[in-house]
């Protein structure tokens, strides 16, 4: 709805193109070039005469300024400097969104360009985009993914699927993709949206996403890990059932997806969300996964205690102080082990809590120890692949 | 023998014809010619002869649409509101985009309409014949693209009025606005006796063509001369050195009018508090705003005539039309409006500030791009609708700063019409006379880092021949063009970027499919029997010499 007053306020923002009014494109360019080359002071002043003086009708400009001056960006710092202008003059107004899509990704012929605005939408949201604006996005969507202009599908549905929209799409999409002999960062920055969205219909797919990098490439696995962002306890669980199945467990080796996954995403998801830990430990223990899972748990709650997690540190010393499941607590001491020789900032709370396993019960002490000179052997040796299925404990 | 002129304006739309005589003689006249539209008289509908068509087409839901007054006569009483309504489509000339629903229209397609609607007439009346020249205006500035759309136009308007147009007479089918102006002008100057013309061609003098209509401001630099002395000195034997253009500026009597409806709105809601606290949807904001346009441009003329009588002690009391909200109609009674205060309301657009959306700032601009000062140009020519409204005649007659060489078309806003129809004649009678203007933009190509140039301003200009490799296999090269500034001397490309605007993402056809890396050529420059300026791009595979074709503009296919 638009207020009474404001009904002369539509400006160049109506029919979602950059070249509605191009004189003021090209003023705008041109503060924002003065913008980039000026001193903290001019900045600042500059910034508020965009945001102030000129306001929303400075956004066709600004889009624009990511098509012809992404080349004058010179650091990360001046990427945010325009994407927060953009921000800012987006607030509050109803066109804003669909045309920083449409002129600001889709038609966007500058990669870097894109990916200034897709920060700047994801910080706005598209709650306000009316049924046939979503629909016409998703079309987009597809057809970019497509004729392979994987930035631009992903970017699209990026933003669609945490409004629901396009789970569907984006599963056919990332699957086909998975097909295909293409770079695996697309699928995989399609599947953590997509994860985070409809995280159960997602499990197929992300099983196939894990097989295909363990299959064809494991050195994908560290763009796995560092895009793939958990943002709810189901997902996470999600993703370890489909590691369960998928994965595979016993085989050692380093670098392995299954501990990318655990190492990666879940511990940094655990430290993150600490409440979940004690959910996520009587899943894994109740679950009827494949036994190595555990030892890989015990791996992302070690990640997480050096992550600074008291979380992750309660349910060592849960799990030690009670002694309920003998796996669990031999593969708690080892990591424990592992911290005291690593971790600097953590190697005295490990020390101490190891030392009272030792008084306790020394069997499961020495249990540990030599569980773990026997993994170090076997490192020196560089036998990666020996069968024991406890290479891949770090 | 007569020959057609059409202005496709931004907010109405003319038909010139050029009547029986000949230039050479100065013995011919142009006539606008009226076209027919409907109107409501109470209980019918009857046919009426306007001196234009204004540039609105109405959809009505599953009907054809309508175009002209009678557009607008139908929407402002249709249930639907005015969205059905399309006004200002020129200013999408050339983007790529479809019209919103329930119009779902390109901006081709609706220029189209007008187009048809005037080629109807045309047709009906037999005013062209075969072999006669038609011309249709587009402001100097247009870029390549609005051209394109606009040929793409007048193509499917004469396609369905079956109206067979030879490949040369598209070839020259188009004369900037402020160069027909200035024919029209000087056709008549020429008929009087040379002791008595205003501009003295002998002299070789400088004329500045501002032209202001409904939505552009177009300013074009012209030299004139005698091409020979030996011959009669009428229009055919003028010399147009077109020296310099404004770039494209969208600014014209629509933003005159948006402004002052904001006072209006204003006005509105003081007289009617129940207003302010009332939200509305798109539609009904729509609706709004075209009736605050219509009231406001009312206001305009009626305060204008007031202007010609008191000067700047005019005043009129302003009672506005209904503004229906829902429902219910609400009024401006008995509005004092001075011309004092008119003029403040319009303060930003007539008082000098460097910004292009001032009447005054763009004639610095071209004097500047041009290398020239004000007392370097003999004449400066007013024409275009907004050259009647009399307080931007005085704005820019005191910015000017003599009144000498200052120079008003009789019906300013005829002019340009009246030109394209004089231009048409001249084509006729005239072969040789040939109008080549510099392009507003250069245009340049996206690169890996920064931009190339394609392509300069100068008609003449032909591009070095670019290389390009094909990223992966295929048969076509994709190219993102920009259009600019012309780069500076010192061959800083950097310092044009922040003019660059982006035309669009064209993919050349290179015939057959290519292996990944295979070493690609293009070249560019402005057919030299055309003046659409709209470039050819010539092909050259592998090596140089492997020339492959050469594609008209129009055969580059943009992304959809």
């Amino acid at each position: 709805m638009i207020p009474f007053g404001q009904v002369l306020d539509l400006d160049a923002n109506e029919f979602h193109d950059l070249q509605a009014d191009p004189n003021k494109v090209v003023k705008v360019q041109g503060l924002v070039r003065e913008l980039l080359e000026g001193n903290p002071a001019r900045q600042l002043g500059i910034k508020q005469q965009i945001i102030e003086d000129i306001g929303q009708s400075a956004l066709p400009g600004l889009i624009s300024a990511t098509y012809v001056l992404v080349d004058n960006l010179k650091n990360e710092r001046q990427r945010e400097l325009l994407a927060d202008i953009i921000y800012a003059v987006s607030l509050d107004n109803p066109s804003a969104a669909l045309l920083l899509l449409k002129a600001g990704i889709i038609d966007n012929p500058v990669w870097a360009g894109q990916q200034i605005i897709a920060q700047v939408v994801q910080r706005l949201g598209l709650g306000g985009l009316a049924i046939e604006e979503t629909s016409f996005l998703l079309k987009e969507a597809v057809k970019h993914a497509e004729i392979d202009d994987r930035e631009v599908a992903v970017i699209l549905f990026e933003c669609l699927l945490p409004l629901g929209i396009g789970v569907k799409e984006a599963l056919k999409v990332c699957t086909d993709w998975l097909k295909t002999k293409y770079k695996i960062d697309a699928p995989v920055s399609l599947i953590s949206a997509l994860l985070n969205a409809a995280p159960e219909e997602t499990e197929n797919t992300l099983s196939l996403l894990l097989r295909h990098i363990e299959r064809d490439n494991k050195d994908r696995s560290q763009t796995f890990s560092s895009i793939i962002e958990f943002t709810t306890l189901n997902t996470v669980q999600g993703a370890i059932r489909s590691g369960s199945q998928r994965l595979s467990i016993e085989r050692t080796g380093r670098a392995k997806p299954v501990e990318f996954l655990f190492m990666g995403c879940i511990a940094r998801y655990i430290a993150s969300h600490e409440a979940d830990i004690e959910v996520l430990d009587q899943f894994i223990n109740a679950g009827n996964f494949n036994s190595g899972i555990l030892r890989y748990w015990w791996q992302a709650l070690s990640t997480a205690v050096k992550l600074k997690s008291e979380g992750a540190k309660r349910n060592f010393e849960h799990c030690l102080s009670h002694l309920v499941d003998q796996e669990a607590c031999l593969l708690a001491c080892i990591q424990l082990l592992y911290i005291v020789e690593q971790d600097a900032s953590t190697k005295a709370w490990a020390r101490q809590l190891l030392q009272d396993v030792k008084q306790s019960n020394p069997a499961l002490y020495q249990n540990a120890v030599d569980e773990k000179a026997k993994h170090k052997r076997k490192d020196n040796n560089h036998e990666d692949d020996d069968g024991t299925g406890l290479s891949g404990i770090r | 023998m007569s020959h057609i002129g059409i202005d496709l304006g931004t907010t109405t739309t003319l038909l010139a014809q050029t009547v029986g005589g000949q230039i050479d003689q100065s013995t011919m006249e142009v006539r606008i010619v009226p076209i027919d539209q409907k109107v409501d008289t109470g209980n019918n509908t009857q046919s009426q002869g306007f001196p234009y068509l204004p540039s609105l087409a109405y959809f009505p839901p599953n009907e054809v649409p309508v175009v002209g007054h009678h557009a607008l006569a139908l929407a402002l009483k249709s249930s639907m509101g005015t969205a059905a309504l399309v006004r200002a489509v020129k200013r999408h000339m050339g983007r790529n985009m479809t019209l919103p629903s329930p119009i779902n229209k390109t901006p081709v397609e609706i220029s189209a309409l007008y187009l048809q609607y005037l080629l109807h007439q045309v047709k009906r009346d037999n005013l062209v014949k075969a072999n006669d020249q038609i011309t249709v205006t587009v402001p100097a500035s247009f870029s390549s693209n609005q051209r394109r759309d606009t040929l793409e136009a007048f193509k499917i308007a004469a396609a369905r009025e079956g109206i067979a147009i030879e490949p040369a007479t598209l070839k020259r089918l188009f004369i900037s606005e402020p160069v027909a102006a200035l024919l029209s002008f000087l056709a008549e100057d020429l008929k009087s006796a040379e002791s008595v013309r205003k501009v003295d061609i002998g002299k070789n003098p400088r004329v500045l063509v501002y032209d202001m209509g409904g939505g552009t401001l177009d300013l074009t630099l012209v030299q004139l001369g005698w091409r020979t002395l030996s011959q009669p000195k009428n229009l055919g034997n003028v010399e147009f050195q077109i020296r310099e253009l404004n770039r494209y500026n969208q600014f014209g009597g629509e933003d005159f009018d948006l402004q002052v409806g904001r006072f209006l709105l204003e006005q509105l809601m003081a007289q009617n508090p129940s207003l302010e606290t009332l939200s509305l949807t798109p539609s009904e904001a729509d609706d709004l705003r075209l009736r605050l346009l219509l009231e406001s441009e009312r206001l305009k003329k009626l305060l204008n005539d007031e202007i010609e009588f008191d000067g700047d002690e005019a005043s009129v009391s302003f009672t506005s039309a209904a503004f229906p909200v829902r429902g219910v109609d609400y009024y401006i009674i008995d509005w004092p409006v001075t011309a004092t205060l008119y003029q403040q309301w319009l303060e930003p657009y007539l008082i000098y500030r460097p910004d292009p959306r001032n009447a005054l700032y763009p004639i610095e601009q071209i004097l500047t791009r041009s290398g020239l000062t004000r007392n370097d140009v003999d004449y400066l020519l007013l024409v275009g609708g907004m050259m009647r409204f009399l307080p931007l005649q005085q704005a820019i007659k005191a910015f000017w700063g003599r009144e000498k060489g200052v120079l008003i078309y009789g019906k300013p806003d005829q002019a340009v019409a009246q030109g394209a129809a004089v231009y048409s004649h001249l084509k006729s009678q005239h072969p040789d006379f040939v109008l080549h203007e510099p392009s507003s933009d250069a245009y340049y190509v996206r690169r890996e880092n920064g931009f190339g140039l394609l392509l300069g301003r100068g008609h003449n200009d032909i591009s070095k021949p670019q290389q390009y490799k094909l990223n992966g296999k295929g048969s076509e090269l994709e190219l993102r063009i920009f259009a600019g500034d012309q780069p500076p001397v010192n061959g800083d490309l950097t310092q044009i970027y922040p003019t660059l605007l982006y035309q669009g993402r064209f993919r050349v056809p290179l015939g057959k499919i290519y292996p990944d890396g295979t070493k690609v050529w293009l070249q560019m420059s402005y057919p030299v029997d055309s003046e659409h300026k709209m470039p050819e791009t010539s092909i050259w595979i592998d090596t140089e010499d492997n020339f492959i074709r050469t594609l008209r503009y129009e055969e580059l296919s943009e992304e959809k």
